[in-house]
């Protein structure tokens, strides 16, 4: 990979220029504008102004807490020990719940109170104006690194969503033709799945990054979210279709299968012609326009290929072939949409934003999960403070800052443990750049660009490491720590004894965040694992009996934050991922059928006589899924046939609208049917370790 | 002449308080160009955004202060 040198040097360049500032203000600590710099600075300028607001945010709330607790319990360590560790077990836990880069904001909370408050414990008079102070040096940092990011050579995340939104449109495009072409085969098409659904999440967190610095993805932002709401639509539905397509080729209904091929060809040429990708926005235009024409058209069509199937064909297989055709009708609906959007979403105000819209999703991580990294990061505070207070060890405030810090900051890390570990390794090399830094090169040089000069190369080793996929957690605690530990102060002074005595602190703390994570409950335990296959199956639960507004939006933007979860969370054991991977599909497919099905039942030409046994049905589903064993399957089979029944015979004499109500009806009774019969080797003796 | 203003009996310069006005000036500002697509025209949007932020923050300054 091509190194971003630009960044590199754009990042020393804020935190020197950050550094200055500070020095010529004659503040106490230009470290911590430094600190801060190193810390909001990313590649992308929309996320470091996100970054930003949250530190800002994240310091003032530390500040006024560490105002509170020294207003409180000044005179007793023991206590204010133990309150400030709840405080930073709390906002571990908060940061730990939410994503993105609100977390960030909460770690801040957490461990600003702790730098401030430590070096204070002997002279707590002076906690206002080192607030104060704080907030001021946090300010100078921000600024610095929001402007050098933005005005010199900006590089932003708009672009980014613009090309991540054109690639995932030619790469959805490309994945229905060759699916519907049979190109792909099992493996590679529930891959495939896995990944846009994955795509969903990171598409937001762009576009949330992108509104902070473009003013017109702010105006456009509604729109975007449109956008991304119509491609888990077409997502979805293409999913159902074909995860039915596979079973369809796998049983015996071959002809139903084959009457539908040509249609599938069609629909392929239309996508793709003569094997090219659609490029420009007419031909996208023109293609959707096809894409309508051949839904509007489908109907007729489907009537007379059912004519000759109907022969042939058993009556599961003339279900298959009906199911088949209503979820692609639907698709083709979505896809047209979906189509269009993107074509025209640069176009201002071509489409009235569709309302109906407005439910948001704020994904949060499990509870149980969150509050555990709350305890983790309290413990560490606690031990290390007990530490210090029986021990009179000099530095043991130090190493409370750094395990906390260390321990705060994994815990918002993708993968906790592996940050942990790599903290360490970050650690040691602050320790060798620190001393290298400070006792050998300082002394020799003299006014501030001699300086800037001297620290530049140390500086550049934080941001190389951030851009490095694998050690993105290692290069921000090398920047916050190297900044911490060498970066100059107003009134310089030189004491290796304080400086080594300061590294053991550090090392110890850091030593102790690693160890937390692999001792206390470790994010990958046997016990969060069933945790989050527990939440994952229990959102089908909710789907089928949850009564509350924008359930299916809900429950869509929840399943792709978990299948996003799982592409980038850490797994030690391939198998449990595996086991989840397993349930993610029936879920996914369950789930969004019966919200279909419900939506069905919610209209006026529902016949009211079938409600009875379509809500034992959704009962029985709702059974399986909170405990999945092969009676609980067995009974929401039986459920399903009698509902099945019970609809053809209503079907059978009543009047058109109802007709064509209790048709789509069928067909969802029908695809959840096929799921479940797909469910039972999952659960068929004997059952794997985790699938309680 | 710069004078300081109590905010809960915390004497705080009145040049910050003008500062944070400015920020929600700046931001209703981008709110309004971004509806009208004003940035399409301009070569470097973030630098104009800057510039435009330091103009209003001296006027109002220069406003206010005198």
């Amino acid at each position: 990979m091509k190194t971003d040198w630009v960044y590199i040097f754009k990042a020393v360049f804020a935190t020197l220029l950050a550094m200055g500032i500070a020095m010529r203000l004659e503040i106490d600590q230009p470290r911590i504008a430094m600190l801060t710099v190193m810390v909001v600075i990313q590649p992308q300028s929309g996320m470091v102004v996100e970054k930003s607001i949250y530190r800002m945010l994240g310091t003032l709330a530390g500040c006024i807490a560490s105002l509170v607790l020294f207003g409180l319990f000044a005179q007793q360590r023991g206590v204010l020990l133990v309150a400030l560790s709840l405080w930073v077990g709390i906002c571990t836990a908060g940061a730990a719940r939410y994503r993105n880069h609100a977390p960030y904001g909460f770690v801040l909370a957490g461990y600003t109170a702790c730098i401030i408050m430590m070096p204070l414990v002997e002279h707590p008079l002076r906690v206002f104006q080192v607030a104060i102070d704080r907030m001021a040096v946090v300010g100078i940092g921000v600024f610095c690194a929001a402007l050098v990011s933005s005005i010199v050579l900006p590089q932003t995340s708009a672009k980014l969503l613009v090309r991540a939104m054109d690639e995932r449109f030619g790469e959805f495009i490309r994945f229905v033709s060759d699916a519907l072409r049979q190109k792909l085969d099992y493996h590679a098409l529930r891959a495939r799945h896995l990944h846009f659904a994955s795509s969903v999440v990171g598409f937001e967190s762009y576009r949330s990054g992108a509104t902070f610095e473009d003013p017109h993805i702010l105006a456009d932002s509604r729109q975007l979210r449109r956008l991304n709401a119509d491609f888990i639509n077409a997502s979805t539905r293409f999913h159902a279709l074909t995860s039915l397509i596979n079973r369809m080729r796998g049983e015996h209904e071959y002809a139903a299968y084959a009457a539908l091929q040509s249609v599938f060809a069609d629909i392929g040429s239309i996508l793709a012609p003569e094997g090219k990708a659609l490029e420009s926005q007419a031909e996208t235009l023109q293609a959707a326009a096809h894409i309508k024409q051949m839904k509007d058209g489908l109907l007729l069509r489907s009537v007379r290929l059912r004519a000759a199937l109907e022969e042939a064909e058993s009556e599961t297989g003339l279900r298959d072939y009906d199911t088949a055709v209503e979820l692609l009708f639907r698709f083709l609906g979505d896809l047209h949409d979906y189509m269009r959007a993107h074509a025209s979403r640069d176009l201002p105000r071509d489409r009235p934003t569709k309302n109906g819209n407005s439910y948001r999703y704020i994904p949060k991580t499990d509870g149980a999960a969150s509050l555990m990294s709350g305890i983790r990061a309290g413990l560490v505070m606690l031990l290390l403070g007990v530490f210090w207070m029986v021990s009179q060890w000099p530095s043991g405030g130090a190493a409370c800052v750094f395990g906390s810090a260390a321990v705060c900051l994994c815990a918002i890390a993708p993968k906790p443990q592996r940050a942990a570990k790599h903290g360490m390794f970050a650690g040691a090399l602050v320790v060798i750049g620190g001393f290298i830094c400070d006792f050998l090169i300082m002394p020799h040089i003299d006014g501030f660009w001699l300086l800037c000069l001297a620290l530049a190369p140390f500086l550049m080793i934080g941001p190389w490491l951030q851009l490095q996929p694998e050690w993105i957690g290692a290069g921000i605690l090398y920047g916050l720590f190297f900044s911490f530990v060498a970066g100059p102060s107003n009134l310089m002074h030189y004491d290796p004894v304080q400086f080594l005595n300061t590294m053991v602190a550090l090392l110890v703390g850091f030593a102790m965040a690693a160890l937390s994570y692999l001792v206390l409950v470790p994010p990958d335990s046997v016990w969060l694992m069933r945790r989050r296959m527990r939440n994952l199956r229990r959102l089908t639960v909710q789907a089928c009996l949850s009564t509350r507004e924008g359930a299916a939006r809900y429950f869509d933007s929840a399943t792709r934050d978990m299948v996003h979860y799982m592409a980038i969370g850490q797994w030690s054991a391939a198998d449990r991922k595996a086991e989840l991977l397993d349930w993610t599909f029936p879920v996914m497919e369950v789930g969004h059928a019966v919200l279909e099905l419900r939506e069905e039942m919610r209209s006026a030409e529902f016949p009211h006589s079938l409600k009875r046994s379509y809500n034992a049905l959704l009962r029985r589903t709702a059974r399986l899924f909170e405990l999945p064993e092969i009676t609980h399957v067995n009974s929401a089979l039986n459920a399903l046939d009698r509902a099945l029944k019970a609809t053809s015979a209503v079907a059978e004499v009543s009047a058109l609208p109802t007709r064509h109500t209790l048709r789509h009806a069928q067909s969802y009774l029908h695809f959840i049917r096929t799921a479940l019969v797909d469910m039972q080797p999952l659960l068929a003796p004997p059952r794997g370790a985790y699938a309680t | 002449m710069p004078r300081d203003v109590a905010i809960f009996d915390m004497l705080v310069p009145g040049i910050l308080v003008i500062f944070c006005i400015t920020i929600f000036l700046q931001l209703a500002l981008d709110w309004g160009l971004g509806h009208i697509r004003f940035y399409h025209h301009v070569w470097h949007p973030p630098l104009f955004r800057l510039a435009s932020f330091f103009c209003l923050f001296t006027l109002l300054s220069f406003w206010l202060m005198h």
